[in-house]
């Protein structure tokens, strides 16, 4: 049998999305998630220690990340931190959901220009 | 920093530890340690930033985090809970339906005969197992509770349905069968074919290691009925003909406990040749088994060209001209002795050759074959012909293999994780027995 299909799985909440994000090429621990996600949003998204924790709960029962065990630098680490990783299943995921963002956007700016071109339109008329 | 920030930094990592308690104790458990200490990392670059104020001000969005999400998840253990004791929440998934009186518990293979069953004059609760331990692991050495973790998640990934509400099935299932001994008898209901006694073994081997007390353990197992010509499965009968069943019922013995339980070890070991062995052994304490077990190691991966018997058996329907999914399926079954593949999981055998690096499948039209996501089957589904691709017709003529040619396996047989771009293990379908390779 297979793995469900990523699709099933969208669309993904902002936290659960942005984690996925923070972890895509390298393992983070959770206040190392929140760092990435505060920088990569250019601090326009803030999360809490509860929303992540809840959504690292939903994300390891679906199997998009995993703990991981090694640390990238012991000496300079803490010991009871935990880190995470994104698996396979979870970057399909991340990639479905990408395209999923990516459609809609084309809609909205198709949608945009279709205004925006009948705006000028009409504004033509009057002139 | 330390010493000017103690004054604001202790306080709060007391007061949030204490507001943890807010949330359910197994979340809290879970989390709670890794919580605080990105609170307190949080409180320590507010710090870093704006001194008192900062952290102050990092308390006003943290309530609000805490409170709602120690609502959602108090909501979401209850769920859980609720899945778990059916006699609370009515809903469909649920394992056990509650009926007059508990002093039988019937167990059984699955929900339709759990439905005819509960027509008869039978009193008793209806346990229905629920698994196609054909399919996916069952890694060795694991509790029931553990197993039903490993299934649900297997399950959950094969899109069957949530995890979360799978393992409540299984949960609720368990916590049912542990209580067996408040019943005054216990009824296991089975037939032949490999699905059931598989189900069958896994239980016998959780008797194995339960005292039985004043519970008597019967066993009904069937692979004939007077009347029905075609006999597949207990499904069939009607509940006169289920109920005429019961009366013939007889103890389980304890020497069909151990040779379930060994048996299902067997199965769950990583090392089949086990199983081949076991299959040497003599089991006609449990007639059906054999045969059954034979089943599965002929779903290993051919040495003749990769594929399991299910797989070459499909190919073998559409290259004699059927060529629509279900009448594929129906076709398929009809070339096994006991018939034990549901649909569901079919599907998955049948999606498998259509997809890959090389398919042996393909839509006649060329555009990728289409599979249902529920017990639907709409005209899309159901009228699409497939055909066997160039690949398909070099494999059904030996000259190609399937794992070969797609870039390795990924599957779980029993307690066997054939994995890599070889199988560990194949059937060589000539000699009859696996060969490692």
């Amino acid at each position: 049998m297979q793995k469900s299909d990523p699709e099933t799985l969208l669309p993904l909440t902002p936290a659960v999305f942005h984690i996925l994000l923070a972890l895509v090429g390298c393992d983070r621990h959770g206040y190392g998630i929140l760092q990435e996600v505060n920088d990569s949003t250019e601090g326009t998204l803030h999360l809490g220690a509860g929303t992540l924790y809840r959504s690292i709960k939903q994300m390891l029962a679906k199997d998009l990340i995993v703990e991981w065990d090694e640390r990238p630098d012991i000496e300079l680490d803490d010991q009871r931190r935990r880190y995470y990783r994104l698996t396979d299943f979870g970057e399909r995921v991340l990639k479905a959901e990408t395209e999923r963002l990516e459609h809609l956007l084309r809609i909205a700016r198709a949608r945009q220009l279709s205004l925006r071109s009948a705006a000028t339109n009409e504004e033509g008329s009057f002139s | 920093m330390t010493t000017h920030s103690g004054h604001i930094l202790a306080p709060s990592k007391r007061l949030y530890r204490w507001l943890l308690r807010a949330y359910p104790p197994e979340f809290r458990q879970q989390y709670g340690p890794q919580m605080t200490q990105v609170f307190l990392d949080c409180c320590r670059t507010a710090y870093q930033a704006s001194g008192t104020r900062g952290v102050l001000r990092l308390w006003i969005p943290t309530l609000g985090d805490l409170i709602s999400n120690a609502i959602a998840e108090h909501v979401s253990t209850l769920i859980l809970k609720l899945r778990k004791y059916p006699s609370l929440l009515n809903t469909q998934g649920i394992a056990v339906f509650q009926k007059r009186g508990d002093s039988m518990l019937h167990i059984t293979n699955g929900d339709t005969v759990g439905e005819t069953l509960r027509q008869t004059s039978l009193p008793g609760n209806i346990l229905v197992w629920r698994d196609v331990l054909h399919e996916g692991p069952t890694p060795a050495h694991l509790s029931l509770e553990q197993m039903s973790q490993v299934r649900a998640q297997f399950l959950a990934n094969c899109a069957l349905g949530p995890y979360e509400t799978i393992l409540a099935d299984f949960l609720s299932r368990d916590t049912t069968l542990a209580q067996f001994l408040i019943h005054r008898e216990v009824i296991l209901w089975f037939e032949h074919d490999l699905y059931d006694q598989l189900q069958l073994i896994q239980i016998l081997d959780w008797l194995s290691h339960q005292k039985l007390g004043a519970t008597s353990v019967n066993l009904i197992c069937i692979d004939t009925f007077p009347g029905i010509a075609n006999f597949v499965g207990l499904g069939q009968l009607n509940p006169s003909q289920l109920r005429s069943l019961y009366e013939k019922r007889r103890p389980v013995t304890k020497k069909e406990i151990e040779l379930g339980s060994e048996a299902w070890q067997t199965f769950c070991s990583p090392d089949p040749k086990k199983l081949e062995t076991f299959l040497h052994k003599d089991t006609s304490a449990l007639p059906f088994l054999k045969a059954a077990l034979l089943r599965h190691l002929e779903q290993f991966p051919a040495l003749q060209g990769g594929l399991s018997r299910t797989e070459r058996q499909i190919l073998e329907v559409v290259a004699s001209g059927i060529q629509k999914p279900v009448e594929i399926f129906q076709a398929t079954q009809k070339k096994e002795e006991s018939p034990f593949m549901g649909d569901a999981s079919f599907w998955f055998y049948l999606s498998r050759l259509c997809t890959g690096t090389n398919p042996f499948l393909t839509r006649v039209d060329g555009s990728p074959v289409s599979f249902p996501t529920s017990n639907f089957y709409d005209a899309t589904f159901q009228e699409q012909v497939i055909v066997l691709s160039k690949e398909g017709q070099q494999a059904r003529s030996g000259q190609t293999d399937w794992i070969r040619i797609n870039r390795g396996i990924d599957r779980w047989l029993g307690g066997v994780h054939l994995q890599g771009p070889e199988a560990a293990w194949r059937w060589d379908i000539q000699q009859a027995t696996l060969v490692q390779i």
